[in-house]
């Protein structure tokens, strides 16, 4: 392992402190059943979702998690490249998994925050309901924002908006159309208002493409990859890959917080000085949002506090030769949820290959806890419990008229 | 944090090619506005290293015409952009005067590959320009986070930052461009490494 001068992976040991066992909190936590496991695996049936030449899963990179950790939206490879399933995770890790066909394709996306729409790579918008109970016959509600690849979309606060009865979906991608535009700009966002009634959806607002960032052209140059909106729609991360200074790097961005505001600040946040995979924004509390993202084949998380800043960690391996297969996710409640490849090995020596996911409690990783005391900082909470699972997903399951 | 398999960022003396050069003067003129070239920052041209001999065996196979620019681009089924885009952008490549070399990521398995060039969803019309990558060279991909991922050459000089994933073609040809124009600036100042 390679240590670079200012992301720094803290080894389990190094900064051990005495009169905090961490080591012992996440398992005595998940013995008294007041925490769930610091890390679990979620074995996925190939049966499936067909399988590979060796029998596992033939699934793709890209996946989006939805806030409360219950379902996947995640591309395919193979045969049944170009389609996207909608998987549902159990809520106990011997639970059964099922996995749903949708009319989505290729980097579909959701409205983050919400879920309360499904975005094909069009612009077409399927309430999210409807494609869990009518599966692949769902019909989209309207078509809108922006599309093509890469998109990505979020719910914005509806208190920040000219009309807080509507919903205010803020969506990013690269500019569209004839392409005249790469020197107006490297990327677009667009913002809708909708009303959402039983008659169906009505926009009653529509920014249209705006062209963001052109400011930034003499320092990162005019060309991005990777983005991904926040999940509150009021910031985004991205690699500048022509950068007029210094180096690519995986950097963060800030947008303007009024729904229709025609020019967004693009102000630089926070500078990763890493190019991982893509950067992928958990949800803001009184804290601001966690980052996670894959390098490498592991995942890894950063909490963006000043005073953590240029630290990042490592989601533990429990299980023989994790890799990450698909970029990772935050849950409402601060889960880390991604799809991985691994080995389960028995005390004779033989071990069986897995596909599936993995559910791991960033709160509970022994270098994030001795790194917080070490700072003198407070976590943002111990460790993520049963009932705070259970919340997340009465909340959703409410929120879209689904079971629990 | 790991250091990628690519050695990304890491600068070393380049060996001058004047004929290389010279032949691409022309490209570049028409190619690149002199706002452009003049933008070029220097740790662009300063991050252009030699290619190892691991590399030129894995990436560049059958060696190139020295003079003419290439772009490497590394390919997974499981980007599904990977193969819906990449005729596209090799096209777009070539039209500037780009060779484009297209590889498979070796991780895949075969049949799964197979599968995915099948299916109804491939685009993909010219599967010959697309080649497998002997089993040796499996050890590049590792620092590999996202596919579709190219990167240029020129002769046995490359530039090591990497373009990541699919764009338009503007986005495309400047993020080329960006690299060749490095590379010939390298040639020209091997001193200064």
């Amino acid at each position: 392992m390679v240590l670079k001068p200012v992301f720094l992976v803290f080894a389990g040991a190094a900064l051990a402190l005495t009169g905090f066992d961490v080591l012992s909190q996440p398992a005595q936590g998940a013995r008294d059943g007041s925490c769930i496991e610091a890390v679990s695996y979620l074995p996925l049936d190939p049966a499936q979702v067909g399988r590979d030449s060796q029998g596992m899963a033939a699934l793709g990179t890209y996946e989006r998690i939805s806030p409360d950790g219950r379902f996947v939206l995640r591309s395919f490879s193979g045969a049944q490249l170009g389609q996207v399933a909608l998987i549902e995770l159990p809520s106990e890790p011997n639970g059964r998994m099922t996995v749903r066909k949708t009319p989505l394709s290729n980097e579909a996306f959701p409205v983050q925050g919400s879920w309360r729409y499904l975005v094909d790579v069009d612009g077409s918008h399927y309430r999210f309901s409807d494609i869990v109970r009518q599966q692949q016959v769902a019909r989209p509600l309207f078509k809108g924002g922006m599309k093509g690849f890469y998109a990505a979309a979020s719910e914005l606060d509806r208190v920040q908006s000219p009309d807080p009865s509507l919903i205010w979906i803020r969506s990013m991608s690269w500019p569209q159309g004839g392409r005249a535009g790469q020197g107006t700009g490297p990327l677009q966002v667009r913002t809708l208002g909708l009303r959402d009634d039983a008659r169906g959806v009505e926009v009653v607002h529509d920014s249209g493409p705006q062209f963001i960032c052109r400011s930034r052209e003499v320092i990162d140059g005019n060309v991005y990859t990777l983005p991904m909106l926040s999940v509150d729609g009021l910031a985004f991360s991205a690699i500048p890959i022509n950068p007029r200074w210094g180096k690519p790097s995986m950097r963060v961005y800030g947008l303007a917080q009024g729904a229709l505001v025609p020019v967004h600040p693009c102000d630089l946040r926070w500078d990763l000085q890493a190019t991982p995979g893509k950067a992928v924004f958990g949800f803001a509390t009184d804290q601001p949002a966690m980052l996670t993202y894959t390098d490498n084949a592991s995942v890894y998380f950063v909490d963006p506090r000043p005073a953590l800043k240029g630290q990042v960690f490592r989601i533990e391996d429990w299980r023989t030769q994790v890799l990450a297969s698909a970029f990772p996710g935050l849950t409402r409640d601060g889960r880390i949820v991604f799809g991985a490849t691994w080995k389960d090995c028995r005390p004779d020596g033989t071990c069986t290959g897995q596909a599936g996911y993995v559910v791991a409690d960033p709160y509970q990783n022994p270098d994030y806890r001795q790194q917080l005391q070490y700072l003198g900082l407070q976590a943002p909470k111990i460790c993520i419990s049963p009932a705070d699972v259970l919340r997340e997903r009465q909340h959703f399951a409410t929120q879209h008229g689904l079971a629990p | 944090m790991r250091e990628s398999a690519w050695g990304f960022f890491t600068p070393s003396s380049p060996m001058p090619r004047l004929f290389s050069l010279l032949s691409g003067i022309f490209l570049s003129a028409w190619a690149w506005p002199a706002s452009a070239q003049d933008g070029l920052p220097e740790a662009s041209w300063r991050a252009v290293r030699v290619m190892t001999a691991e590399e030129k065996v894995c990436l560049v196979s059958p060696p190139t015409d020295a003079s003419k620019p290439v772009v490497i681009m590394l390919l997974s089924p499981r980007m599904v952009y990977s193969l819906l885009e990449w005729s596209r952008m090799r096209q777009a490549a070539e039209a500037i005067g780009y060779r484009v070399l297209s590889w498979k990521d070796p991780r895949v398995p075969e049949e799964e590959w197979r599968a995915a060039l099948a299916s109804p969803a491939s685009t993909l019309n010219d599967p010959y320009a697309l080649h497998a990558m002997p089993a040796r060279c499996q050890w590049l991909w590792r620092g590999v986070n996202h596919l579709p991922m190219s990167f240029v050459s020129l002769g046995s000089q490359l530039h090591p930052w990497p373009v990541w994933g699919v764009m338009p073609d503007e986005a495309w040809r400047e993020a080329l461009q960006f690299r060749w124009l490095a590379l010939q600036r390298a040639l020209v100042h091997p001193s200064r490494h």
